[in-house]
């Protein structure tokens, strides 16, 4: 039985490696692309095309330009995969007394050293701001919503490490204000996605169109670069994402006698 | 918006507006959960937001209706295979319509299902309208990715929905089962999509039709490689995704254990509604994108020809397991199994006839096994417990709904007048008319067996003695009243089915055939990219 075992997983990395190789060179003719797909090619023409203003996003990232103007549904419904695995978290964790939470005051004997505490703090600022620059930068620098909030996300976590879960909360960043937070910056979403149609514009549009009464979204406010709807998708994607990991990271700290307690309160009633 | 015909402009977005009011509701139900904490207020709030999406479906259906043709919706204003576009046509706007419709009856049955002290609703509520969004926009979508998206969407709701009996070993297990395959099809249905992309260059669906055709679509060049194993990859990964989402055996284990540990509301929801997603995509992928094309036909006969094992072999699982099981829950589980399996082989036929029986099947088990499902939470809510031998007597001490589930049964099992005998007699036309006739035995034999599950649940439900005084079993009107009413659909879809018939069924399955008019439309709004664009 040991050596069907052993046989087995050189066996099947044996398959994928043949499989892949036979895809990828000479069958389908495709894997290693000599040439970009005309499809992508015309997205890294138009994007900032400013002779061809029909076709332009007015954002010289192309790949944010891509997701949320070209494919914005995708992204938009990918945001809200995002924000429903999040509340599906939510759902699974919650407790039947919530006050239980709160047992989580941790006494300062088990704190770490200073040396770390204090360059986790030094760290903590350095991202959060690094967080923001990459989302409000995501429409002309790569990067973006998704990118900062996932930036974000390390901060909580380094603070539940060296300090502990109840220092995130004295921050101020609880569970409730990540919800708060969170269907804030998705509404953001929601309304610059449903604006043209105020105009008589299409869901989701950005720039004007021959064959829509939409004047568009600015392209730039006196210095500032917006790229049209990209900033404003871009900071509501940063919103979600950043609370979504500090709602999920907050649940995954709570101890296991949060639950186990909630439970014996459960099974007293049944 | 001079490029559509003159239409109020809410006809010409409530398609679009659909999905999209059900996931901005969704959105803000944390916010109202959290500044109000009254739960009649988050219960006006999904109902009113579900009969919304319910009117916004039928508006869209009285518009595709009206045009007579596909309707093309430009997502951001970019013409098909740059950006993303709705193509609807007839059968996939009834079809929403019948999901937002019941849906709409499972949120006004839930709101006294849950007990008044059931914690956790809001999330329940911003689920379910994530479910609405998640269906109503695989439905509609015309693009293979945002197929991709939605159905992601749809499937994380409904683990979250699985899992909301967080206090339940059952359903924690039921859900990781649920969702650890429910991943994985996913997932494969992404590597399918990267193959289309791959040997196509274009994820439209309507570009698709024509690169495979190979007719011309601008932007988008030329195939890449050989279209036949590009193809072949895409059709083999996504019906084996498909069919997991829907549940068609061999996959269907993950479904069973999902309704039934699941709340009533919850597996009705995924049973009746989600499903009919899963054959809505292999209907239209194998027969509007595929069928009839050149490059790829033996390909596609193979694929239609699982699809038709697979529908077998999903009745005779169903229909044996079925009568043997002990779970109220359980058996309708099975139940749901079976009938998946008539239309998975009414898909496989793929003639008119068959599409047309596969569609009437689809709205005719949504509507009678969600009320199956409703009648039976009755009974569970009242009895405490699954079990058939803890509920016996318990139907007695609630005569309306008892004679309602009477309906869903005799309904699901084929008995005339009700709805299910007619799609099944269609089914059988449709088999005796490519000289299938040993499989209409099988579907008469499997009905026969499940007849007997469903008289278990009655036999024991109703016909024997009450075990102990229930107390008060009728539920209250706001629960009563959408069995009543999908009751009176199992009977009018039934004894009104010649006019149905002619009026909504055959025209919506006869456009799951018109490949022509489907790339038509697209086309003429790709010809935009024509005029100005020098590439």
């Amino acid at each position: 039985m040991k050596g069907v075992k052993i046989l087995f997983i050189p066996l099947m990395g044996l398959v994928v490696i043949l499989i892949m190789l036979i895809l990828s060179y000479g069958t389908l003719g495709y894997s290693p692309a000599e040439y970009i797909r005309s499809l992508g090619e015309f997205l890294l023409r138009q994007s900032f095309n400013v002779f061809e203003k029909e076709w332009w996003v007015g954002s010289p990232e192309v790949i944010t330009a891509t997701l949320w103007d070209y494919r914005g549904l995708d992204t938009v419904y990918e945001t809200t995969v995002f924000y429903l695995a999040v509340i599906g978290c939510v759902s699974v964790f919650r407790l039947l007394q919530p006050k239980l939470a709160e047992i989580t005051k941790e006494k300062e004997e088990y704190a770490l050293t200073v040396i770390v505490r204090v360059a986790t703090k030094i760290v903590l600022a350095v991202i959060i701001l690094i967080s923001i620059n990459i989302a409000l930068h995501g429409h002309i620098t790569p990067g973006g919503g998704f990118q900062a909030g996932s930036a974000f996300a390390i901060a909580p976590l380094l603070a539940i490490a060296a300090f502990s879960r109840y220092f995130v909360e004295k921050m101020g960043l609880k569970i409730n204000l990540s919800h708060a937070l969170r269907s804030l910056g998705l509404i953001i979403i929601a309304l610059v996605a449903l604006l043209p149609l105020f105009y008589f514009g299409y869901l989701l549009q950005n720039q004007a169109k021959p064959w829509s009464p939409f004047p568009g979204y600015p392209i730039e406010v006196s210095f500032l670069e917006l790229s049209g709807s990209l900033f404003h998708f871009d900071i509501g994607e940063y919103l979600n994402v950043a609370m979504g990991f500090l709602a999920i990271f907050l649940l995954l700290s709570l101890p296991e006698r949060v639950f186990k307690k909630d439970m014996e309160v459960v099974k007293s009633e049944s | 918006m001079e490029i559509y015909p003159p239409l109020p402009p809410i006809m010409i977005h409530s398609l679009a507006l659909a999905p999209v009011t059900a996931i901005v509701s969704a959105f803000a139900m944390p916010l109202i959960g959290l500044t109000i904490k009254n739960r009649k207020v988050w219960d006006a709030f999904a109902l009113t937001i579900s009969t919304i999406v319910f009117i916004l479906t039928g508006i869209g259906y009285a518009t595709v209706r009206y045009l007579g043709k596909p309707f093309v919706y430009l997502l951001g204003g970019w013409p098909p295979p740059v950006g993303i576009v709705y193509e609807v046509d007839e059968f996939a706007a009834l079809l929403g319509l019948v999901s937002a419709f019941i849906i709409w009856l499972v949120v006004i049955y839930g709101v006294k299902y849950f007990d008044s002290n059931e914690d956790g609703m809001e999330w329940y509520y911003t689920m379910l309208l994530g479910l609405e969004a998640g269906v109503l926009g695989c439905i509609y979508t015309g693009d293979v990715f945002n197929v991709f998206v939605l159905f992601e969407v749809l499937s994380i709701t409904s683990y979250g929905l699985v899992a909301f009996w967080n206090r339940r070993g059952e359903c924690i297990e039921a859900a990781i089962k649920y969702s650890l395959i429910g991943a994985l099809a996913t997932t494969i249905y992404f590597l399918a999509v990267t193959f289309i992309y791959a040997s196509l260059g274009t994820l439209n669906m309507a570009d698709i039709a024509a690169k495979i055709r190979g007719l011309f679509f601008p932007v988008t060049g030329e195939p890449y490689g050989s279209i036949a194993l590009g193809v072949g990859l895409f059709l083999a990964l996504s019906i084996w995704a498909f069919t997991v989402e829907a549940g068609v055996a061999p996959n269907h284990f993950r479904v069973l254990d999902a309704y039934q540990v699941s709340p009533s509301t919850v597996a009705a929801l995924l049973s009746a509604v989600a499903a009919n997603v899963g054959f809505y995509l292999l209907a239209r992928y194998l027969i509007t994108l595929l069928s009839g094309a050149r490059a790829v036909e033996t390909i596609v006969n193979a694929g239609l020809l699982i699809v038709l094992i697979m529908g077998l072999v999903s009745i005779i699982v169903g229909s044996f397991l079925m009568i043997v099981q002990s779970d109220v829950n359980r058996i309708l589980a099975y139940s749901s199994v079976l009938n998946y399996g008539y239309v998975c082989l009414a898909i496989g036929l793929a003639t008119p006839l068959g599409i047309i029986a596969a569609l009437f099947h689809m709205i005719n088990h949504a509507v009678a096994k969600t009320l199956i499902f409703l009648t039976a939470g009755v009974y569970v809510k009242a009895s405490g417990t699954r079990r058939l031998d803890g509920m016996e007597g318990v139907g007695r001490y609630a005569p309306i709904t008892s004679a309602l589930m009477v309906i869903a049964a005799l309904a699901l099992a084929g008995v005339p007048p009700f709805n299910g005998f007619v799609s099944k007699l269609i089914l059988y036309e449709a088999l005796l008319e490519v000289n299938l006739a040993p499989l209409v035995i099988i579907i008469v034999l499997s009905s026969a067996l499940s007849l007997l599950g469903y008289l278990k649940i009655i036999y024991h439900a109703y016909t024997k003695p009450p075990m102990k005084d229930y107390g008060k079993v009728e539920p209250p009107k706001a629960m009563l009243w959408p069995m009543i009413i999908l009751a009176a659909l199992c009977i009018i879809l039934g004894v009104a089915s010649p006019w149905i018939y002619d009026m909504f069924i055959e025209p919506a399955a006869h456009t799951i055939f018109e490949t022509d008019k489907f790339i038509e439309v697209a086309y003429e709004f790709a010809e935009k990219l024509l005029i100005g664009v020098r590439i």
